[in-house]
Parts: structure tokens; sequence; C-alpha cells
């Protein structure tokens, strides 16, 4: 085998024009598909880090009560239910906060535009300042009742300046149409025509407006230390819940009514609606939302793009494997007087078909090390540039920069396809060089 | 001494006389209210109009959209099918069992709205669409005498009794000849000013009047405004199917 291996080297160093371009179609194929796959897992994680500072956590659990008149009201009025579940989760959870949100009308001058605001207690929540992405203004004045943080693109929408007053429209909890004057302090970066990123005032503030008590919330926002186990924590919530009290099924079959309703609650969207008689509840009913239910769309859109990807990363596998095996049929040609000479000294058949094997192998092992090592150095260099912090893709960016995440698991995934395909193209000459009569090709003339 | 004394009494029975005097003409507004509900309501026959909406927005420009309503306020129910512009064609709002619900022709799907939402991005809420019910939602705290334009009005101001109804408080004016609603001011909670309807023309129908023409004023955005005109009213009875999702889906094969 040693033998074979070494003769293997001899042969990919003899014939250095060949392997190189051989091990560069290798190279380029493995450079392409780690590349995506590198992007895609760092545009994913980028995204959740993103999504889950805007939401403020991994989990969401909004709550509801039917009033009086029969009307759903958002808002948490008993909470046992939900620490109950959430204790379950015990250490897993990095930090709870509570929010208030409202989703109205802001007016700056003649203008109108829609927009969600999430009414956070900047107090509570220590890491805001830091991880918000702000791309104009100053948080330093967070603590005033009357800032507010906007969207750029909101903002832009709306024709005004940091320091100037706005009004904010809203309806209460219950309904009511109420206004608020704000001053905004600072801008984020834009979620885009995604339309998910929020602006921020104080809880407090919201609360007002919206007919809370100072210290009321409609949202229990989890952040869980591993963002992996979102799946897994929402299942024993949910459970748990289940238990406890009314809670909106997270799936119905066949559809996404429940995850829609879910999302509603969680954005505020839409006033109080009449529940129907038969469907009323008492108490507090929970409604389960996760950064997942927020980004399946996005998620989707990556799978779909992984999908592309591995595509292509097969079709220029099969591309190769076609190069692979014409040229080894021409080495069959090139090398039948040698092949002949060695089985004549006592090589067996199989040690003709390793020496074959072994050369694919070996441009295939440099190749796909020549091509991670490529995917490495542009993985580096394009983690420098700085593609802003106000635009669309901004939400899929870490601090502006691209995130790309090496998985181990698919490169050996990808690696050991690309071994298999290799190895597939060069058995077939490999087989017949080692099938070949040695008298004949001793006297082979070519 | 003695002489002010006797003034005295004399003033404060002149000024006890002239309070029982006014309170005399004064009208029962908890009534008043009532009456406006019992005038535009129709609880013992249906409605329908064709409805012409034009908005006007200083940023967006000039809007038309035309709607066919449907109302049955014997059981709260009304429906709003759009006819104009093509984009919105088959659009409609059925409120039925005290559910409103939102059907798009694109998607075929019914998705529930408020009443507290405004129309299809103009200054007329869904509400407005439905049965009045002003002496249920509101309570009067004050009023005064006035003038609006030619009429002779009372001004009163109301204070939501629920915290569901969409304005907090209400500042109307109500034609003293007649009765009619002219002029509704809507508060927020804060008693900012959002809007103001003015009801500047009435149909009867029956004992009943339609405000054919009304003008919603949005306070918050200077020159926003909107005007819904009623035509081809009818009190004729409506089939009951006209009230159910099933007929909604039909319009739109």
């Amino acid at each position: 085998m040693y033998q074979s291996l070494r003769i293997a080297m001899r042969n990919v160093t003899r014939q250095k024009k060949r392997s190189l371009l051989l091990g560069g179609a290798v190279a380029f194929g493995f450079f392409i598909i780690t590349l995506m796959n590198s992007l895609t897992a760092g545009v994913v994680a980028s995204a959740k880090d993103n999504f889950s500072y805007a939401f403020g956590g991994h989990l969401y659990l909004s709550g509801s009560v039917v009033s009086e008149r029969g009307s759903e009201i958002s808002i948490i009025e008993d909470a046992s239910a939900a620490e109950s579940a959430l204790a379950l989760l015990g250490d897993g959870i990095a930090s709870v906060h509570r929010r208030s949100r409202g989703a109205g009308s802001l007016y700056f001058g003649t203008r109108e535009v829609s927009q969600r605001i999430e009414g956070v207690d900047f107090a509570d929540e220590r890491d805001f300042r830091d991880k918000l992405e702000v791309s104009r203004g100053s948080l330093a004045d967070l603590d005033s009742m009357d800032a507010i943080i906007l969207p750029e693109d909101t903002v832009r929408k709306l024709g005004m300046d940091l320091g100037e007053t706005l009004i904010f429209k809203v309806a209460t909890v219950t309904g009511q149409l109420n206004v608020g004057e704000f001053i905004l302090v600072a801008t984020t970066a834009s979620g885009g025509s995604l339309g998910l990123t929020s602006g921020y005032v104080q809880k407090v503030a919201l609360n007002r407006l919206i007919g809370l008590d100072e210290g009321g919330y409609q949202t229990i926002n989890v952040y869980l230390k591993d963002i992996e186990a979102v799946s897994a924590a929402a299942t024993v919530v949910y459970d748990e819940l289940s238990l406890r009290g009314p809670v909106e099924p997270r799936t119905v079959a066949g559809n996404e009514m429940s995850k829609m309703t879910g999302l509603r609650r969680m954005f505020g969207m839409g006033g109080p609606t009449s529940v129907d008689a038969a469907e009323r509840w008492d108490g507090t009913k929970f409604t389960l939302s996760t950064i997942e239910d927020v980004m399946s769309t996005m998620l989707s859109l990556v799978s779909a793009l992984d999908a592309i990807s591995m595509a292509v990363f097969v079709v220029l596998m099969v591309i190769i494997m076609v190069g692979i095996m014409n040229s080894y049929r021409m080495v069959l040609m090139e090398r039948t007087a040698e092949i002949g000479t060695m089985r004549a000294i006592g090589v067996q058949r199989g040690g003709i078909r390793d020496i074959f094997l072994m050369e694919a192998l070996t441009i295939t092992v440099l190749g796909a090390a020549g091509g991670f090592l490529l995917s490495l150095v542009v993985m580096g260099v394009s983690s420098f540039a700085d593609f802003g912090g106000a635009s669309f893709f901004s939400m899929f960016l870490d601090k502006g920069h691209l995130k790309l995440v090496i998985q181990p698991s698919a490169i050996l995934r990808n690696f050991l396809i690309l071994c298999a395909m290799n190895l597939l193209a060069a058995y077939f000459p490999a087989r017949a060089a080692s099938r070949l009569n040695p008298a004949s090709a001793l006297q082979a003339t070519y | 001494m003695k002489r002010y004394t006797y003034r005295s009494i004399y003033l404060a029975g002149l000024l006890t006389l002239a309070a029982i005097a006014a309170n005399a003409q004064t009208p029962d507004f908890t009534a008043m209210l009532a009456a406006i509900d019992g005038q535009l309501n129709f609880p013992d026959h249906d409605f329908a109009a064709k409805l012409r909406m034009e908005s006007d927005d200083p940023e967006n420009g000039k809007d038309v959209k035309m709607a066919q309503t449907f109302r049955r306020d014997g059981n709260d129910s009304f429906l709003i099918l759009f006819l104009e512009p093509e984009s919105q064609l088959g659009q409609g709002y059925l409120r039925v069992d005290e559910n409103l619900w939102f059907y798009d022709p694109e998607s075929r799907k019914f998705n529930r709205s408020s009443m507290k939402e405004n129309l299809q991005g103009t200054d007329a809420k869904n509400s407005d669409f439905g049965s009045s019910s002003l002496a249920t939602d509101y309570a009067v705290s004050t009023w005064t005498e006035g003038k609006l334009g030619a009429y002779d009005v009372w001004v009163v101001d109301l204070k939501a009794t629920n915290d569901e109804a969409t304005y907090a408080f209400k500042k109307i004016s109500v034609a003293k000849k007649g009765g009619l609603l002219l002029k509704s001011e809507d508060f927020s909670l804060s008693k900012r000013l959002l809007r103001t309807a003015y009801y500047t023309s009435y149909v009867q129908s029956g004992a009943s009047y339609v405000a054919d023409v009304v003008l919603y004023v949005d306070a918050l955005v200077k020159g926003k405004k909107t005007r819904i005109t009623m035509t081809e009213i009818s009190v004729a009875p409506l089939p009951d199917t006209v009230f159910t999702k099933a007929y909604v889906e039909r319009m739109n094969r």
C-alpha cells in the first residue's frame, strides 16, 4: 500500500500541468461550496443575533385576556404560568425582559409613517445600549421619558432630523386612540423590506400611552445562553404552559394561522378583536413565539440558497468527474507499457488499481486543501470590509461586517462527497488498467 | 341693611326663576344621544348604498375609491365591497357576529380586522360604517349653545363610558332644530383632537336619516381629509346571504 502511495505521489508530480489543472478544478469547487456554506451560516448567525436584539430575546411570551365586552386585550395580567414554565429552563436562560409594544403611526409635519414601537426598560436591559447598532445620534439621553429611537428608513420617510419632535398615535390595549410626543435621539439600521425593525422608547412612557400601569407589560422576552436550543426550550415552555392554563396552539395542522396569530400579538399589530363567545377564556392566555418563527421566511431563503449552492457544487463535481475519468483514460494509454512492466515484475492487479485510485485521491485531497485555504483567505479579507450600518443588508451583517462561520460538519460532508465522486470517476480507468494483459501491455508502443 | 336683604332675596329669586326657565329649555342630552342613534340607525330594515371616497393627502395626492355598502342594523352586520380602483376590486369588509373580516381576493382569505382601524387608508374608521352607538358608548359631561354656520346648535362634550370606545372624548354639534348630528370632533385619551367629522348633508329614508355627505378632516396631518358621498341609497330588504363569507367569495368569481 505504501509502495502504491509512493508511486501515486510520483505520478502526481511527474505530470505537473495535468495534476495542477485537475487539482485546481477540485480546489475551485471546494472553495465555492465552503464559501457559500460559511456565508449562509454567517448570515443566519448574524441575522439571529440582530433580530434577537431587535426583538429583545429568543423566546417571546405574549399574553392576552378577554374583556367584559368580549374583546381580546393584549396584556399579561398573571404571569405565574409563564414563570413556572421558564423556571424549567433553569440555567439555560441568560436573561428575561418584560416589554410592552404598540403598532401605530408617527406624524411629522404632513408625513405619516406606520411604525412598531417597543417599550424597553433601559435600566433593566443593561446590554441594550451596547448591542443596538446606532447609525446616528446618541443613547446618552435614553432615560428621558420623551426620547425615541427610530429606524433610519422611518426617519428618512418622515423627513426629520435628530432633536426634532414627532407625534406617535397608538391605540391603548383596549383600543382607544391616544397620542404622545417624542424627541428623536438616535437612529438605527433599518430592516428594509422585512419591515421588522422597531423603534424604542422608555417602557413607562409607552405604558402611559397604551393604558398600562407603569410596571405593566405585554411580552416576556427570554434570551437563552445557547440560541441553538430555542426549539427544545420552546417545547418545554409550551408543554408547561399548556398544563397550567390557556395557551394558543403553536401550530395548526395544514396552516400557519397560529404562528401568524403569535407574530401578530408579538408585533402588536391591529386593534383588539372580538372573541367568539364559545372561544373565550379566563385569565391570561399565552402565545409562544420564537426567533425561528420570526425568521422563518429568511431561514427558508437561506435553506434554498444552501440547496442551490449544493446543486452547483454537485454539477461542478460531475464536470470534474468527467475530467478525471477522461484524464485517467489518457493516463492509461500513456502508461500501458509501464503497467505491463510493473505487472511483469510482480505487481498484482489490485496494486495497479490502487496506484490509480491513490493518485486521484491525492489530487482530490490536495485540491480540497487548496480550496479550503483559499476560502479562508477570502473569508479573512472579506470580513474586514465594512458594508455600513444603515442598509437593508445590515440585518444580516455583524456590525457592518460580513460574518463567515466555518462549519466543520459541512466541510467534512463536502470533502467526503468530493472524495467519493472522484474515486468513482477514477475507478473505471483504474479497473481497466488493472485488467490489462501484461504481455500485451509490454508490447505497447504508445 | 333691611333694604339690602330684601334686594338680595329678590335677586336670588330672579336668578332661580331664570335658571328654572333655562333648564326648561335645555333638552335631555342623554335622550338626545339616543335620538341621534335612532335617526342614524335602521333597526327595522336593511340599507344599501354606493360609496364614493375621495381622499386628499398632502403627501400622496388625491385618491378615489368606490364601494358598495350593505347594512343590517338589526343584527349589527354590514358589508363593504370595493369596486374601484381596479387594484382593490373585490376586497371587502364583512361585519358579522361581532367579528369584522377583511377579504383579500388575491389570497382568497378572510383575515380578522378591527372596527377601530381606518378604512383602506381613508380618514374614516370601519366603525363609521356600522350602526351608531353614541348613547351606549358616551355620557354627556358638559354642554353649551353655539352656532355652526347658519345653524343654531347644542355643543355637547362627551366622555366614553367604557375604555373600548375608539375615541375617549368627543365634542358633538347637534342642530337645535331637528336634532341632527352636524359635526363631531374626536379626541384622544390625552385630549388631543384627532379628527373632525362634518355631516354636511342628510337624506331622509323612512323614519331614519342618512348622512349622505360626510367630510372627515385629519387633525394631525394638515390638509389630509376624506369626503364620503353616498348615492343609490336603498332601504329595500336584502337577502340574508349578503352578510356571509360565501357571498363575498361568490362576488369575486
